[in-house]
């Protein structure tokens, strides 16, 4: 045998006999996980009514709830958790927080001083989710000098600020060195009280662009009439196209506006979901009103826009006739199309 | 003379640095699968999950499910789905014509009426024949239509959806009640700028599936299967992932992934005439991407898992990697030109020269290798010494690089909890290089000379359908 085939034997030997080490490691590992998992299963089984019972029921503490050793520890965490996010009665989650804070908060340190990210995040999850403020002030101040490496870890800090109340949904929301995504910044909105979500308003121009889009999809989402006014101002100013999209869905989700005028110059915008969404509004009006607008964009280049327009005129009273008066009267292929297939949905639907 | 022992010395060292480079490509994807894994190791997903959860309502997905004779998985598939735990969603099984009772039992089962639904075709397909809509799930539908092959059934489902993304699913595949949530998870927290996402795809044969979920994962006693559950997991460990991270994927499972759907549409859709309309899609948006200079992603999900059925029988998984390749020949043929052309990016210049290279060209070389093993055993000489750093070296990148996969897998995702099971994957492992990977490497070239000659075929495997809990549990037996 040549130098280099020796050479490759023992590296194919060193690997085989690492991977079997590691397959013994496993072993042993899982077997310690069977282990762990019939201790929770043990405690959970045993302390489950007393759990119960006192959280829910105004019975007394046990002392057979203090969980004994890291696999009880995870068992409480379980049952605690599934306690929070499932059932509601007063008092119960002052009670939670009481516990957590007494008996596990050794337990989630540990997770926080931990070089791993993965367990620092559970740490962090479980501290905001049993509001360990102490933990959270100690982790912070351990913190404050290090650099965040994910934006992830970064958007739970801010959520344990919170928490400390070293800051505000607000204000991180207004600052935007955190650079978080739409999703986190809309996760963070609907942390907000609606009265709060007015200083957002009067400070739209300053928001991020993630920020201001979280910001009208949850107006529109939560249905808040009294910024109505603000999104249809917001409507004429705004240069990008996406974000007038957004109004312009939100103000459909709030479902109540006294007038259209602001919204007739989206009809013949050079985007068609503009003009879709404007034809959906107007097509709220009643039809004297509102067919002047509808029945020219049943022509219109974007199947969408044609479907919408129809839709809306076929939806009011007297509708189908239009349509079928406007069949007649016009030459555009597509617009015949649109309406004989709003027809066909109008007689099965 | 001295001319052939000279052009055999030569190609048995072109094999030997072949077979070098290629292990050296497969230990970086591995390391790198690694790092994100053990980023990823022991985090608590759900309450990730769960804290944005409002986010995905802006996210509606139509699942598509095409059949063609389906009748014993359809029901568990469609009823794992209607149980997913995703805000906005609709189910459109799509029958494409199937000759067997697949649109009766669906009719049936989910008490479907047929629905006079007007249809936009923006992607040409078969004609639609009818829809039914359930009158228990409002949210499921029914695309009866004419024959037309996979690609056909998916681009009728994309005109009937309403949703702005489509996952599209195998019909007698298995979701897990968060598989779509996670799937959706990049292209949520991507802003739209993840366009596309295909999920991890497991083997779901012999496992217990009781009301539309997995009761309890474990491995089959079929060796075959349990062959192709190492490959399944080496294939997700040495590649994907790696890949994924640079924005070079050019295969995602058609088992389970998500698209958003105008781009689909700008892509035109799923390709008819092709054999791997997967993978043809996912170069095609790459292209389409490229060409209109937009910096979008398309990405691997390590962790959404997908259970499906895989050949148990040794006829019918010729027929499918007979397929594959000639799949992944074709959209390789097709787009050619995007093969080292720097308009095309990363895509261009890494990802298409590494499938032609190892994917395409790799099994002609690998069988190059088997068979200079058997001609040097008789030849002696100088050719046993290339011969048997040739032997190692397919050790190596089989056997060797397969059970580090199994070990990593079952580190980290652990989807196996059983021991037993782990121990049959690795001593698997270790037979790979003896038989299966020989078998398949010939299948592959099979594919490859069918090509040649324009021979095609469409892929139908034959399902059995999942257990059910009620039946005799040949795990408790075993």
């Amino acid at each position: 045998m040549t130098v280099s085939s020796i050479t490759l034997l023992w590296i194919i030997l060193v690997l085989l006999t690492l991977l079997l080490l590691f397959s013994v490691y496993l072993t042993v590992l899982r077997l310690l996980e069977k282990r762990k998992l019939a201790n929770e299963k043990n405690y959970i089984d045993r302390t489950k009514h007393i759990w119960m019972n006192y959280l829910f029921y105004g019975g007394d503490w046990d002392e057979q709830l203090i969980p004994d050793g890291p696999h009880e520890t995870n068992a409480t965490e379980k049952l605690l958790i599934n306690f929070l996010n499932s059932v509601y009665v007063e008092g119960t989650r002052q009670k939670i927080y009481l516990f957590a804070n007494t008996y596990l908060e050794g337990y989630y340190r540990k997770m926080l001083r931990s070089p791993e990210w993965s367990h620092r995040m559970n740490g962090l999850y479980r501290t905001i989710d049993f509001q360990l403020v102490a933990l959270a002030e100690s982790h912070l101040k351990r913190w404050e000098s290090k650099k965040v490496a994910t934006v992830e870890e970064d958007y739970y800090l801010s959520l344990l600020k919170i928490m400390t109340c070293k800051t505000t949904a607000l204000h991180i929301i207004k600052d935007d060195e955190h650079q978080f995504s739409e999703h986190q910044n809309r996760a963070l909105l609907l942390k907000l009280e609606n009265s709060q979500l007015q200083d957002l308003v009067q400070n739209y121009s300053f928001l991020s662009r993630p920020a201001k889009l979280s910001l009208i999809d949850v107006i529109g989402e939560k249905n808040y009439v009294e910024y109505q006014e603000f999104l249809m101002s917001q409507l004429q100013l705004e240069e990008e196209s996406e974000i007038r999209i957004r109004i312009l869905k939100a103000i459909e989700m709030i479902g109540f506006y006294k007038d259209y005028s602001s919204i007739l110059p989206f009809l013949e915008s050079d985007y068609w979901e503009e003009r879709m969404l404007a034809a959906r509004l107007i097509g709220t009006f009643p039809l004297h009103e509102s067919k002047g607008y509808l029945l020219p964009l049943l022509e219109d280049s974007s199947w969408w826009v044609r479907s919408t327009a129809a839709r809306s005129v076929a939806k009011q009273k007297n509708g189908t006739e239009l349509l079928l008066a406007y069949k007649d009267s016009t030459q555009d292929r597509f617009a015949i199309e649109i309406i004989e297939e709003q027809l066909m949905r109008g007689v099965f639907a | 003379m001295a001319i052939w022992e000279a052009i055999l010395v030569f190609f048995g060292r072109f094999l030997i640095f072949y077979m070098i480079g290629v292990i050296i490509i497969y230990t970086l994807m591995l390391l790198l699968s690694l790092l994100k894994l053990r980023k990823e190791y022991q985090l608590d997903k759900e309450e990730l999950d769960d804290d944005f959860l409002s986010s995905y309502y802006s996210k509606p997905v139509s699942i598509l499910v095409p059949a063609f004779n389906e009748e014993k998985g359809v029901v568990d598939s469609v009823r794992s789905l209607l149980s997913l735990r995703y805000p906005q969603f609709e189910v459109i099984v799509i029958n494409d014509g199937s000759t067997d009772l697949t649109k009766e039992t669906m009719i049936s089962y989910f008490a479907m009426e047929k629905l006079n639904k007007v249809v936009r075709k923006q992607l040409e397909n078969e004609e639609i024949v009818a829809i039914y809509q359930s009158t228990i799930h409002p949210n499921l539908l029914l695309v009866d239509k004419l024959n037309g092959g996979k690609a056909d059934a998916l681009n009728a489902g994309i005109n009937v959806s309403r949703f702005p993304y489509i996952c599209s699913i195998d019909g007698d595949s298995i979701l897990e009640d968060r598989s779509l949530l996670r799937i959706m998870k990049p292209i949520v927290a991507s802003n739209g700028k993840v366009i596309a996402a295909g999920g991890n795809v497991r083997i779901a044969n012999g496992l217990y599936v009781e009301h539309g979920a997995i009761s309890s994962p474990a491995l089959p006693n079929n060796l075959l299967v349990v062959m192709q559950a190492v490959e399944y997991l080496r294939a997700f460990l040495m590649g994907r992932i790696a890949l994924s991270r640079y924005n070079l994927v050019l295969i995602i499972s058609g088992a389970f992934s998500v698209f958003s759907k105008s781009w689909v549409i700008k892509a035109g859709g799923y390709a008819k005439n092709t054999i791997g309309e997967d993978m043809e899609l996912v170069v095609r948006l790459h292209r389409v991407l490229a060409e209109s200079k937009e910096k979008k992603r398309i990405e691997f999900v390590p962790d959404p898992v997908c259970w499906t059925e895989v050949p148990s029988k040794l006829s019918v998984l010729r027929k499918q990697r007979r397929r594959w390749h000639q799949g992944l020949t074709e959209s390789l043929w097709r787009h050619k030109r995007m093969t080292f052309n720097p308009k095309y990016g990363a895509v261009g210049m890494v990802s298409m020269p590494y499938f032609w290279l190892i994917e395409f060209l790799g099994p002609i070389i690998e069988i190059g290798g088997y068979i200079y093993l058997i001609f040097a055993l008789f030849a002696g000489d100088v050719y046993i010494e290339i011969a048997i750093l040739l032997a190692l070296l397919l050790i190596l990148y089989g056997s060797v690089f397969s059970m580090g996969s199994v070990l990593m897998e079952a580190w980290s995702v652990n989807r196996y909890p059983r021991i037993r099971d782990i121990y049959r994957l690795l001593i698997m492992a270790l037979t790979e290089i003896f038989w299966y990977r020989p078998l398949t490497l010939l299948w592959r070239l099979e594919g490859l000379i069918r090509i040649i000659f324009r021979k095609r075929e469409w892929g139908k495997m034959e399902r059995t359908g999942f257990q059910k809990k009620e039946m005799t549990s040949w795990i408790d037996l075993s």
